[in-house]
């Protein structure tokens, strides 16, 4: 009898495990334009069309940085060349094919020295390709 | 009665109308493409059906609206998808018309077989047999076989056949054939489709149909293998991104679908009471099998490892002494991933593990002043179970379920009287965890257990400082605010108030930050190489 009561209260604790489903990212919004200007390894980053919430800047060798709102954005391409921002309800832009044949917007929304890295099969973000200085 | 008549002549002229060339249709309540395409072009086929939609703009041939005008193709017209290269299937632009059977007669030709009447005589042999029959070379026939058996049936191509196609040898009966067929059924509206093999040897493409409504096994004339078409230079499509993972930064996380977590964790620990004093030992290992347990882009990992702790421990009361030790192999479940907080709007984390432990226990009990001696093997299984959740940037909740039962014990004596003890337990927490700094957090909480072996329920209480997720260290206690069970007769609850210390060192952070560091070198000098790098110098020239 005793037996069975640790494996009921064993079960009980495997049954409380769940998972909670995980906000979509979002179709950036028509006339969205993302560019970058680069001057020696420093890359200002421009979003128009679109009000961003936070930043979020990839480090190579540093725990990814959350800027907050904001249009504009500096980064030092020693330190890292991708991001990807939040927009209308912290929803992430929509970088994927997938969601691109959903709404039917074709990547529209790369500037000038901006291009989607999707080298990361689970992940893409934007990756700036200007030159970096040394 | 003439009326009748009329009635009859009446429903003749519309049906012969509509059976003749309509150049406009209105589509009514009821009708479906192939309907459409079987009463005016005469076969309701895919091919039909297919063509009348592309005429008329359809991308879903499964989806007209009553009401709908559709312009009639003049004859039958296949698109180039459907239209079978060669001397079959050609077809022309418009339907032949019906010849009589004098003039039939009148076109006969020496030595050609005249297929008047598909499925009175079907083929009856092997498929083996049918192709030697039909005269392939040896590779050809492997080929054909290997094909038949192996196409699955959605990717089978399928040709139709109609009146005046040529075959060059069809097979009947057990073991017959014949050569240079043509077509020649009355009804040049009537298609039969046929499955089509094709398989290419010493320059040619060598081809076997098989009509679906007769089962003839049949070649068709060789055709040289058409040369490639010249493409016209397209620029390379711009490379399509994969869903975004919103709670996986691009690199930081992972680079590979099914990357492997390694997870060693090692132990030991200190404690005493008013009975009893001990110490003890652990450590485990677990090997990750991240995001491949039902697909490798799921945030659930899988995991394989073993588990092993040791104890000492000596009575208060008397010369007793005790050491032991466990191990055995352990499965893990994990759920890793984020949440989104819609207060912060940040993804925050959260994580389940479970852990299933199966392992061998032996414990050994000496008193030198007795002479006491036992020794006693214990199969027990074991799960633990823990969550986590990330509240905010400074606050995280943890939850931990912990269990043991015994599956089977002995022992060995030497007080003839003595039976093995229990080794079950249980175990719940709920921990609080404090961000203090980047490098340092606090972690502090507790929860009730019962122990098997003493029928004892209390409460545990424990506080931990965390080093960068690797090490841990810190008081724990076992209290018993319950009272006492009768194993303990006699000696006060206060002298049962357990008091320890521990430390643990965890160091799967210690490897997850080397792994990102090394690939991360990587990435970077591909992405040097990949958008370039130039002097300082140069970059102010430009």
């Amino acid at each position: 009898m005793k037996k069975l009561s640790i494996l009921s209260v064993l079960l009980v604790a495997l049954s409380t495990l769940s998972t909670t489903a995980f906000a979509e990212p979002k179709a950036l919004p028509a006339g969205t334009m993302v560019n970058a200007v680069c001057v020696g390894s420093t890359a200002t980053v421009t979003v128009s069309g679109v009000a961003v919430e936070s930043m979020e800047y990839y480090y190579y060798f540093k725990p990814l940085d959350r800027v907050g709102a904001g249009n504009v954005y500096s980064f030092n391409l020693d330190e890292g060349r991708r991001f990807n921002f939040t927009f209308a309800g912290g929803y992430y832009a929509g970088l994927s094919a997938e969601m691109s044949k959903r709404y039917g917007y074709p990547a529209s929304f790369l500037g000038q020295n901006i291009d989607i890295d999707n080298s990361n099969p689970l992940g893409a973000a934007f990756v700036i390709t200007c030159p970096s200085v040394r | 009665m003439k009326s009748f008549f009329a009635l009859i002549v009446t429903i003749a002229l519309v049906l012969c109308a509509g059976a003749a060339v309509a150049s406009e249709y209105t589509v009514q309540k009821g009708d479906t493409l192939s309907g459409i395409a079987k009463r005016f072009m005469g076969s309701a086929s895919r091919a039909a059906y297919m063509s009348l939609a592309e005429k008329n703009g359809i991308e879903n041939p499964h989806l007209i609206h009553p009401g709908q005008k559709l312009d009639i193709p003049e004859g039958f017209s296949f698109s180039e998808s459907y239209r079978l290269q060669g001397q079959i299937g050609v077809i022309s632009s418009a339907p032949a018309k019906p010849q009589s059977s004098r003039q039939s007669a009148e076109k006969k030709q020496e030595g050609v077989f005249y297929y008047r009447y598909p499925a009175r005589d079907p083929y009856r042999g092997t498929l083996e047999k049918a192709l030697e029959l039909l005269g392939y070379p040896i590779e050809v026939r492997k080929a054909f076989v290997e094909k038949v058996r192996t196409t699955p049936k959605n990717k089978i191509v399928h040709i139709e056949l109609r009146k005046g196609d040529r075959i060059a040898a069809m097979t009947f009966g057990k073991a017959k054939v014949k050569r240079n067929v043509i077509a020649a059924w009355d009804d040049q509206y009537h298609l039969y489709a046929a499955r089509l093999y094709e398989t290419e040897f010493e320059g040619k493409v060598y081809r076997l149909i098989y009509p679906l409504v007769c089962g003839n096994w049949s070649r068709l004339e060789e055709r040289p293998i058409p040369a490639p078409p010249e493409v016209p230079y397209i620029e390379p499509p711009v490379p399509q991104p994969v869903p975004t993972a919103p709670e996986a930064p691009p690199y930081i996380e992972e680079e590979k679908p099914c990357p492997i977590e390694h997870e060693p964790i090692v132990g030991i620990g200190t404690w005493g009471n008013g009975i009893a004093e001990g110490d003890f030992a652990y450590a485990e290992y677990m090997q990750w099998r991240k995001k491949c347990l039902f697909d490798c882009s799921s945030e659930y990992s899988w995991g394989l490892g073993a588990y092993g702790s040791w104890e000492q421990g000596e009575s208060e009361l008397s010369s007793y002494e005790w050491d032991g030790h466990t191990v055995g192999p352990q499965a893990g479940l994990k759920y890793s991933g984020l949440y989104f907080d819609k207060e912060d709007k940040k993804y925050r984390l959260q994580q389940w593990t479970s852990k299933v432990r199966l392992v061998w226990e032996k414990t050994e009990g000496d008193n030198d002043t007795s002479g006491y001696h036992m020794t006693q093997d214990n199969l027990k299984l074991g799960a633990y179970v823990e969550g986590v959740k990330e509240f905010d940037d400074k606050w995280m909740g943890i939850i931990t379920a912990e269990g043991w039962i015994g599956l089977d014990e002995s022992i060995k004596s030497t007080w003839s009287g003595d039976t093995p003890s229990d080794r079950g337990n249980v175990q719940l927490g709920v921990y609080g965890q404090y961000k203090i700094n980047e490098d340092w957090s606090t972690r502090f909480g507790g929860g009730p257990f019962w122990q098997q072996w003493d029928d004892m329920y209390g409460m545990h209480l424990r506080a931990e400082a965390r080093w960068k997720n690797t090490v841990m260290f810190g008081p724990y206690a076992n209290l018993f605010p319950f009272g006492k069970s009768s194993a303990y007769k006699g000696i006060p609850t206060s002298d049962l108030q357990t008091w320890g210390a521990f430390a643990r060192v965890e160091f799967g952070e210690i490897i997850r930050q080397q792994d990102r560091k090394i690939r991360m070198q990587r990435v970077k000098a591909e992405d040097d190489e990949r958008f370039g790098v130039i002097d300082a110098d140069e970059s102010k020239q430009l």
